[in-house]
């Protein structure tokens, strides 16, 4: 959300409430007259002598109170906007790393030592043979996650892999991104908005 | 995430991908090509999203 792509996002309130203003101004010589028939009930002479002041005079103060409105009405849009483009700022941040910072390591292969192609992807005969052999154990090796802990300030951290994936589902292929996590670290790690899913990420 | 904790095979899946057929309790198969091979891998789907975190709504693709 950019106010300054669409000038009518900030001129739309500002004219609003330059307008309400304006229909205040109207309509408060008749509040006070009401208030001053309501004071007129009780021996209050001074609320009384207001109203009634205030009712029949209203040309008076007209120009302070649109200053006085207009000040008291913008400054407190001023100050909404600011905080829901805070806010903006901060979630579109976060929705878009994921958590408060976002960490691409690089993994160390565990394939012997100057053969060819697990590192470049070159899925000649030999790599292939040498993958299938080699499904049983781990062909990248990482930093434990527990490492991240040890550094001053961080209080959680999780690790995510992110990568496109094909789902069969109902006789179709449909190209997806699958996102694979440690949920014991993701739920207090990752950012979570209420509204991102129907029910709470823990219930 | 108290559904992906007991099940090992657990997936969640947007909201997106759930109407094009499938329900909580599908089994679902997924290919992934990374690096050099394709891998496959069978998954249960125990619960939906509309939007995930560093990610794509579902709802804008």
């Amino acid at each position: 959300m950019d106010p300054f792509q669409n000038p009518l996002l900030l001129l739309v309130p500002a004219l609003g409430i330059f307008a309400l203003t304006l229909l205040i101004l109207r309509i408060l010589p008749t509040i006070m007259a009401l208030v001053s028939w309501a004071a007129s009930m009780t021996n209050s002479v001074g609320l009384l002598m207001a109203a009634r002041y205030l009712a029949r005079t209203s040309g008076g103060y007209t120009a302070p109170l649109i200053l006085l409105i207009l000040t008291l009405s913008l400054s407190i849009f001023t100050a909404s906007l600011a905080q829901t483009l805070d806010r903006h700022t901060h979630d579109q941040t976060h929705y878009r790393n994921g958590a408060d910072i976002s960490l691409v390591e690089m993994g160390e292969s565990t394939a012997p030592t100057g053969s060819s192609g697990s590192m470049t992807g070159i899925a000649g005969t030999d790599s292939i043979a040498r993958s299938s052999t080699e499904l049983a154990g781990p062909k990248w090796r990482f930093l434990p996650v527990s490492e991240h802990h040890k550094v001053p300030g961080v209080q959680s951290a999780a690790r995510v892999k992110r990568t496109t994936a094909d789902v069969m589902t109902n006789g179709r292929n449909i190209a997806s991104t699958l996102i694979g996590f440690d949920w014991v670290d993701f739920w207090h790690t990752a950012f979570w908005r209420r509204d991102f899913a129907s029910s709470p990420l823990v219930g | 995430m108290n559904n992906l904790a007991q099940t090992s095979e657990g997936i969640l899946v947007s909201s997106d991908l759930l109407s094009q057929g499938l329900k909580i309790g599908d089994n679902l198969r997924v290919s992934v090509y990374d690096t050099e091979e394709y891998t496959t891998f069978d998954f249960k789907v125990v619960g939906v999203f509309d939007i995930s975190p560093a990610g794509i709504p579902a709802r804008c693709r």
